[in-house]
């Protein structure tokens, strides 16, 4: 994100020249972050429930399963240790991802927004 | 309602430049009437881009007055100024800007966003601006699409949207060849005849200066006194 506040200085600088407001550039740029995070976020859950099944047959061998069902009978509680995909478990993937997103968003859209519009435009 | 739409007193812009100060700008007093079409010459290195962003609110003058429409920017508070921008001044740039995601309609519709006008007036608006310049036939183009002409029409377009009380043309001719150079300066005298809209060229280029009603020439930061009639009429 930083990396494309400074591709797109001089954009930024014509927009500020044209009346938009720090709030305006910074709220576009949260924007973008998010959306791209969360885009990111449904190709790893994509990726996930097609993986998932494949990797826990490699990673949980048969041995681990009859253990895993063994400790889940015993403590009554469905083990997390499974390639099963939740519809929860979906839901933290797209959440955390739209949430690091975001959070790593703050400071180059803050950045941008306060990027001075004559110093932008004469940016090259 | 004053006759003017721009005015500057006593303008100083003064920079510190490695302990050294550079004084860009120094005791500009400039009148500009509303309706009029005004060049302002000089080589560069004169402080023609320093005057240009502070009467575009893009800078603060060191001292010195700006009264844009009545009302002196130097007082409005950094936070208001894009306000001042959106509304009372129209931006025109010499590598014209465009946002190149943007058909030319949605390039012009840009700053009328968050105005308090409905989608389909902005969209209303954005046409006949894109008429008047003489773009109708290529409003969904972006620009990678459209000629350097075309893209600055395009961006006088831009700059028209909001009805701004001046327009300031940053050195508008200086990608263009010869024969579009000429047709972007008589489409700002049309604009500034037929609709009366009050422009400040700045340029470095004699040809396209003397194509203004009224010429200035800055050097070493002043206006200089004497003052040329160019060939533009005013209505």
């Amino acid at each position: 994100m930083l990396y494309t506040v400074r591709e797109r200085t001089k954009e930024i600088g014509t927009l500020k020249a044209i009346g938009f407001s720090n709030l305006n550039i910074m709220s576009q740029f949260m924007l973008e972050g998010v959306i791209l995070s969360l885009i990111a976020g449904v190709v790893g859950v994509a990726i996930g429930v097609v993986a998932a099944p494949a990797l826990s047959g490699l990673l949980l061998p048969a041995v681990n399963v009859g253990f895993r069902d063994a400790f889940a009978r015993a403590t009554g509680t469905v083990s997390s240790v499974s390639g099963i995909i939740t519809p929860e478990l979906v839901f933290i993937a797209l959440g955390g991802a739209v949430l690091l997103g975001a959070l790593g968003t703050l400071y180059p859209a803050w950045r941008a927004s306060r990027t001075s519009p004559m110093e932008a435009l004469r940016y090259e | 309602m004053s006759s003017v739409a721009l005015k500057t007193e006593k303008l100083d812009k003064v920079y510190k430049l490695g302990g050294r100060q550079v004084r860009a700008l120094s005791e500009v007093n400039l009148e500009i009437e509303k309706g009029d079409f005004v060049s302002i010459m000089g080589p560069s290195g004169s402080g023609k881009t320093t005057l240009l962003n502070v009467l575009g609110c893009l800078d603060k003058p060191t001292q010195g007055k700006v009264i844009l429409d009545g009302v002196d920017i130097t007082d409005v508070p950094e936070k208001n100024l894009h306000k001042t921008r959106k509304h009372k001044i129209g931006f025109v740039f010499q590598t014209f800007n465009l946002m190149p995601w943007l058909n030319a309609v949605e390039n012009v519709e840009l700053p009328m966003e968050g105005t308090g006008k409905t989608k389909d007036e902005i969209r209303k608006r954005a046409i006949e601006l894109l008429e008047t310049v003489g773009l109708s036939e290529r409003k969904e183009h972006r620009p990678q699409k459209l000629s350097a002409g075309e893209q600055q029409r395009v961006a006088i377009a831009r700059a028209l949207a909001n009805n701004p009380a001046i327009v300031l043309a940053d050195e508008v001719t200086g990608n263009l060849d010869g024969k579009t150079k000429l047709e972007i300066i008589k489409l700002l005298g049309k604009l500034n005849t037929e609709q009366g809209t009050t422009i400040v060229i700045v340029t470095h280029d004699s040809q396209v200066a003397s194509m203004a009603n009224r010429m200035l020439f800055l050097s070493d930061g002043k206006i200089l006194a004497k003052e040329k009639q160019g060939t533009h009429q005013n209505k």
